[in-house]
């Protein structure tokens, strides 16, 4: 436990000595998951819980109120023709009630306070296994890490997942915006939120410095090569978006083409 | 047994050294197999209780499609058109066609032949699925130069299978892996294993694990281009 948290504290406050000890290890990649998951079970479990505390609390809203939410947000949107809109608007109302009808449906066979521990169990479980967690992890240390070895990296691609997984570790201050995010709901104060932004920001800022610092240990290279290389990974990963989009709508107008030739 | 965990294990955390272990080993296809057959055994049975756990905290389909059926039929676009009998028996048919074929979409059921077979299907997959990779990245390490025998590059490969047994977290409500985060993690072992068994430079053991997945992707283009093609035929047929 007293290593776990001197690895912390140690990465947290961007200790090189720490860094390297960590980037030695055998199973480096291994321990970087398991921090990974530690900060992401702490933070999915307060996420979630606060999600289901505030349903809890909160009075559920009635059907009215959920169809006067929507319609609303539809007009404040709308900008179709003026006789199509009561149309809709009714339509809306229909669909609400129609989902709310389901969602107010018994499970089968087990009490829905069950069911819904379950799925805070499951939400909480399945957090560090979304894509904002590892898979942005493996995704960046696969890019990155060729970068860096274009600069002149000279690590192992576990060294660098392994070590970026401590870039995680501030986000263990995401609890307090859910704690924050809860009191919002409590209290329907949303001035609050923008302490919940803050933090966010504070969050981004510092994991990104020390997934600079990872990568400059893990792949041996200076923080200003560090950054070029999260700098070009990064340049790389747009450019293949774009590409992969051009490549869409290429595909789409010689489809809908032959479509035409057709009709 | 706990040599292959062992090997799972080290697969799934990206460790060289179990990578070199299985291009080393004796008969590294049948351990390989082993290994994706295990694999898939452990998803397929864990995605079978998931089904029971599924269909015991959701409500049952029959009161689901009776709640949408009665949505549907109290909106204004069904009341303008239910003088017709025709389309009153058309809409019905087709309503129930669809929650016969997507019912399980919503819940599934544990008894029908689809998530029964699936226990039997998702290790087949698995098994095809790392086949058809093994072969095309065999051929494309081979043009890059790669060292390596077919039989020790599957058996490498074998372990890059390894995050699928995440998939059981799906079991819980509510659970699951989020969208490409396998794939992206069998990519990173793909590329270990080659560069491992085929004894590639680490650009181009990248390019051997990335160019099966491209042919991937040709293909289903292709097919889907001549699927259009065909459709647009049928419609141009169809016209005259």
């Amino acid at each position: 436990m007293n290593t776990w948290i001197s690895l912390a504290i140690g990465a947290l406050t961007f200790k090189t000595e720490t860094y390297q000890q960590f980037k030695r290890a055998a199973d480096v990649f291994l321990r970087g998951f398991v921090v990974l998951v530690i900060v992401a079970l702490i933070v999915g479990a307060f996420n979630s819980g606060v999600e289901k505390l505030s349903e809890a609390v909160k009075p559920t809203p009635t059907l009215a109120e959920v169809q006067r939410q929507v319609a609303e947000g539809f007009r404040q949107n709308y900008y179709g023709p003026a006789e199509m809109q009561p149309m809709i608007e009714g339509y809306i109302r229909d669909g609400v009630q129609m989902v709310y009808s389901i969602i107010a449906l018994e499970p089968r066979f087990v009490p829905r306070g069950v069911t819904s521990f379950l799925e805070w169990i499951g939400e909480t479980i399945s957090t560090p296994l979304q894509f904002g967690w590892v898979g942005w992890l493996l995704l960046g240390g696969v890019f990155v890490h060729f970068a860096a070895r274009w600069l002149g990296g000279k690590g192992t691609i576990a060294q660098l997942v392994g070590l970026g997984a401590l870039a995680f570790l501030p986000r263990l201050l995401d609890v307090l915006s859910a704690l924050v995010q809860l009191v919002v709901n409590l209290t329907g104060v949303d001035a609050l939120g923008l302490i919940g932004s803050l933090i966010g920001w504070i969050v981004l800022i510092w994991s990104v410095a020390m997934y600079v610092k990872a990568t400059s240990v893990a792949e041996e290279l200076s923080l200003g090569r560090a950054v070029g290389a999260i700098v070009i990974a990064g340049a790389v990963m747009v450019g293949i978006v774009i590409g992969v989009i051009v490549v869409a709508i290429v595909f789409g107008i010689a489809v809908g083409g032959m479509f035409g030739a057709a009709g | 047994m706990k040599e292959y965990l062992q090997l799972i294990v080290g697969g799934l955390f990206l460790q060289e050294e179990t990578y070199a272990k299985m291009r080393d080993v004796a008969k590294p296809f049948g351990k390989g197999l082993v290994i994706v057959a295990g694999i898939g055994l452990v998803v397929g049975v864990l995605n079978y209780i998931g089904a029971i756990i599924d269909y015991a905290t959701k409500p049952s389909l029959e009161q689901l499609k009776a709640t949408v059926f009665q949505g549907l039929t109290g909106m204004a676009w069904y009341t303008q058109l239910e003088a017709s009998r025709e389309f009153v028996t058309q809409f019905k048919n087709g309503y129930d066609l669809f929650w016969q074929y997507a019912g399980s979409m919503f819940v599934r059921n544990p008894l029908s032949v689809m998530e029964i077979s699936n226990v039997v299907l998702i290790p087949l997959g698995l098994i095809i699925g790392w086949l058809i990779y093994g072969l095309l990245a065999h051929l494309f390490a081979r043009l890059l130069r790669g060292d390596g025998q077919l039989g020790r590059g599957l058996g490498a490969l074998a372990l890059a299978t390894s995050p699928q047994i995440f998939q059981i977290v799906a079991v819980i409500p509510a659970g699951g892996v989020g969208i490409g985060v396998i794939g992206l993690w069998s990519l990173v072992g793909n590329y270990l294993a080659l560069k491992t068994a085929y004894r590639l430079t680490p650009a181009r053991a990248f390019w051997a694990a990335i160019l099966p997945l491209v042919v991937y992707a040709v293909v289903i283009l292709v097919l889907a281009l001549v699927g259009f093609l065909a459709i647009a035929a049928a419609i141009r047929g169809g016209g005259r």
